[in-house]
């Protein structure tokens, strides 16, 4: 059952006030200026935990208007609890319709996914991010990582990608992979499976990256270049999915993940289920909600 | 005379608002000014170093040595005088006038430094190869293979065949210096910082580290700044040194003529007090 | 019309020993001295005359309180080495001016070979190779000590590398401080036509001695030094040894 939500008159559209509104947008904005840059803003409290996505929710709450249509989507998949609960609250707060058509959406927020389905130009993605910061690994003062940004001073980052192919014989990193904006600041892409990031350079569409608890915005403009990070002789590689399939819908070019089955075995299924969906020729219907 | 690679103008650094006494009448011993309180970490240093030379600063803990390998470094900056690099910008303005920028491309490519501990510059938790490779990684080179074969000649160079992948944390005291050095090689730089290179290295591993550094001075060709309180290690290596004390020097000259024709009282004090 | 290749006029050495509470030690007094290109000199004095203290003095390893020294380089022109800026004069002892002093400076773990190639400007070319063994040959330094650290040798070993260490060089004038000391007859007659060979070579040579026999085999002059002034000075005959 749903929890009981404010009575209509306790907030105003989209629950965040104007002055919450206008501060995110202006860190927005900044960071649509400067491709790649953290920008930091003030981070106030919505309500759900940190760690659940705060940040995006405030992005999307902040930007979304009364003929936006919205998708929320959690590691691809529409309906995990998480991507439920959000749509829910967005639906309550704002009234708008909310779609499982990636193509449709003019504002999809997301957890550790970009939507297979190709976008367009006017279409923003919100990617829920935890750690803004690719450096903080390597350097845990805030003031020497913002002088290594400043300086273009990736050494260190680099040498962990050297330290990996000694290691290993390539690059052996999964989710946050870096990648280098306009040549100029890297950027850690949140947990997006490597397959995600060619999907992101010289999008069409605009790409915001929120962190609620580390309260930083920073932002991938539209046609903008995205060059993970990698070596002429140990380039940076997406998953090698070779010769495996979606079971239900059979696609060889999407992300797949794997699902434990009965037998022991591992089943591969699309990650992006809207997209499965749409290959296999069934759509669910968009959702008109009810502002509470 | 072919122009000096480095030039030190009246280079100082002191900690305090200055007055009259300590500016124009520094009659005081030590570093302090008895009226205002001021500490002169160095006062009025100037020196030269040709291409190609290896130049001594040598003096006992305090003097102001490592003040000085800090500022050349640009880990401090200096509060008086300058330094001229004949090969940034023809040597003309001061060298702490670069920008953040172009200093860091002249730590990387021109000028690199030695530490007694070898810690400041090494990241111990990274391979010996690692440490080498960063400074390729830093130049804007990509390409793994190039940069190990380089980092292992270089390691090879040093002495440490086959130790390219250990982790630096593992090796030796001595080891951990040769990797300092060939860090600090690996990208061809005109000038070298060394910060006491061997104190604290067992006799025999100091001699191999000063041959290293002997040998790496005369394949390279570059000019070498050596700060030693060690007049056998300044007199293997160095042509011509100055002896500071309290932040000032005392006294200049050849090695030799330091050693043999010591004039100051202070240089007399160390030679004889040297084994 | 002179062909002095060194000239010293009026050098005064006093050194001041602050550590004695400033007691000063007369080292030399007045001293004035012409060399002609290819002469051999010999300083010859008892100890402690100031013999060490003249030659260093002159080479500037002892920086003289007034007076200059005049030095004419390879390529004629005239310098005043006791002004001269310090680099100038460190490449003037590298290369034109020799010294062969009685310490052998120890360079720890190099070979005596690689010592010998690194004055050939550290090049390990054939001919350095051979120009090194030659001068081993010629002063009966066995191929044998050609890999072995210096620290291990004999005291007349030692003089005799430091003798070709110097000479790897080629300098035109050539400083010695008792080169023949604690060597036995034979070696030092070794090193006696050594040096007649460099005489003859056109090299001029001013060198400390106490082995008056040597003396009178190659000095075409002898100055003795007493109490840090030239006592006296004489031309001896024509040197025993033919050209």
């Amino acid at each position: 059952m749903n929890a009981p939500m404010a009575q209509s008159g306790g907030h105003p559209y989209a629950y965040l006030d104007e002055f919450m509104k206008a501060s995110v947008r202006v860190a927005v904005l900044k960071a649509i200026c400067i491709p790649g840059y953290q920008v930091p803003y003030v981070s106030e409290e919505v309500p759900i935990a940190r760690g659940y996505g705060s940040g995006g929710l405030q992005i999307t709450l902040s930007l979304i208007g009364p003929d936006d249509i919205f998708k929320i989507i959690d590691e691809g998949d529409d309906e995990t609890v998480n991507a439920v609960n959000l749509r829910r609250m967005v639906g309550e707060v704002t009234g708008n319709t909310a779609t499982y058509d990636a193509t449709r959406a003019t504002l999809i927020q997301s957890r550790h996914k970009v939507p297979e389905a190709p976008l367009s130009e006017g279409q923003i993605v919100v990617l829920q991010s935890a750690f803004p910061d690719a450096l903080r690994f390597f350097e845990r003062s805030e003031a020497v990582s913002r002088r290594m940004h400043a300086e273009k001073d990736y050494g260190k980052l680099w040498l962990r990608l050297y330290e990996s192919v000694i290691d290993h014989g390539e690059i052996m990193i999964g989710g946050r992979y870096p990648v280098m904006v306009e040549d100029r600041y890297v950027l850690d892409p949140t947990h997006v499976p490597r397959w995600d990031l060619p999907l992101m350079d010289n999008s069409p569409a605009l790409f915001l990256f929120g962190a609620g608890r580390e309260k930083r915005i920073y932002a991938v403009p539209p046609y903008t270049k995205i060059e993970p990070l990698g070596f002429e002789d140990h380039p940076f590689r997406v998953e090698n999915q070779t010769g495996k399939t979606c079971r239900l819908c059979g696609s060889g070019e999407s992300y797949l993940a794997p699902i434990l089955t009965a037998s022991g075995a591992y089943d591969w299924f699309c990650s992006d289920t809207s997209f499965c969906r749409a290959r296999r020729g069934e759509h669910l219907e968009d959702t008109q909600w009810q502002r509470q | 005379m072919a122009t000096p690679v480095i030039r030190a103008a009246a280079l100082s650094l002191r900690h305090g608002p200055g007055c009259r006494r300590c500016e124009t009448q520094p009659d005081f011993d030590g570093n302090t000014c008895p009226d205002c309180g001021t500490v002169w970490s160095l006062r009025d240093v100037t020196f030269d170093v040709a291409p190609g030379e290896i130049f001594g600063i040598v003096g006992e803990s305090g003097a102001g040595k490592s003040t000085l390998i800090d500022i050349l470094d640009f880990a401090l900056e200096p509060t008086g005088g300058a330094i001229h690099y004949d090969h940034w910008q023809g040597g003309v303005p001061r060298l702490h006038s670069a920008t953040a920028q172009e200093r860091r491309r002249l730590r990387n490519f021109e000028i690199s430094v030695v530490h007694q501990n070898p810690r400041r510059n090494l990241m111990m938790g990274v391979s010996a190869g690692g440490n080498v490779v960063e400074r390729m990684l830093a130049a804007g080179d990509r390409n793994i293979g190039r940069m190990r074969d380089a980092a292992g000649g270089m390691l090879d160079h040093m002495e440490l065949q086959g130790r390219i992948d250990m982790r630096t944390d593992k090796l030796s005291a001595g080891m951990r210096q040769r990797v300092q050095i060939a860090r600090a090689l690996v990208n061809r730089p005109k000038v070298l910082l060394l910060d006491e290179p061997t104190t604290g290295l067992d006799l025999s591993v100091q001699a191999r580290t000063l041959d290293l550094i002997r040998r790496v001075h005369r394949d390279l060709g570059l000019a070498v700044i050596l700060v030693t309180h060690d007049w056998g290690v300044l007199r293997l290596l160095a042509r011509r040194a100055i002896v500071l004390k309290s932040g000032r020097i005392v006294e200049c000259g050849t090695v030799e003529q330091l050693i043999e024709d010591p004039q100051a009282a202070y240089t007399q004090l160390l030679v004889s007090s040297a084994l | 019309m002179t062909n002095a290749i060194l000239e010293a006029k009026g050098l005064n050495k006093t050194f001041v020993m602050h550590l004695l509470g400033g007691r000063r030690i007369s080292a030399l007094q007045d001293i004035s001295l012409r060399v002609e290109e290819g002469e051999f000199v010999a300083l010859v004095g008892r100890t402690g005359a100031g013999k060490s203290s003249l030659v260093k003095s002159l080479l500037q390893i002892y920086r003289p309180d007034s007076g200059s020294v005049h030095f004419r380089r390879a390529d004629g022109v005239t310098v005043d080495l006791t002004t001269l800026p310090e680099t100038e004069l460190l490449d003037l002892l590298d290369v034109e001016i020799g010294y062969v002093s009685q310490h052998l400076r120890v360079v720890p773990r190099v070979g005596a070979l690689d010592l010998m190639l690194e004055r050939a400007s550290g090049e390990d070319t054939q001919a350095a190779r051979a120009a090194a063994r030659r001068l081993f040959a010629q002063l009966d330094l066995s191929t044998e000590l050609e890999d072995v650290f210096p620290v291990t040798f004999s005291g007349g070993e030692k003089q005799r590398l430091n003798l070709a260490l110097t000479l790897m060089r080629k300098p035109r004038l050539l400083f010695l401080d008792e080169p023949t000391a604690a060597l036995d007859p034979a070696t030092r007659d070794r090193i006696v036509e050594f040096l007649a060979a460099r005489k003859r070579e056109g090299v001029t040579t001013i060198g400390i001695f106490h082995d008056l026999d040597a003396v009178a085999k190659l000095a075409d002059r002898v100055i003795e030094v007493d109490g840090g002034r030239l006592v006296a000075e004489r031309r001896t005959a024509a040197p025993t040894i033919p050209a």
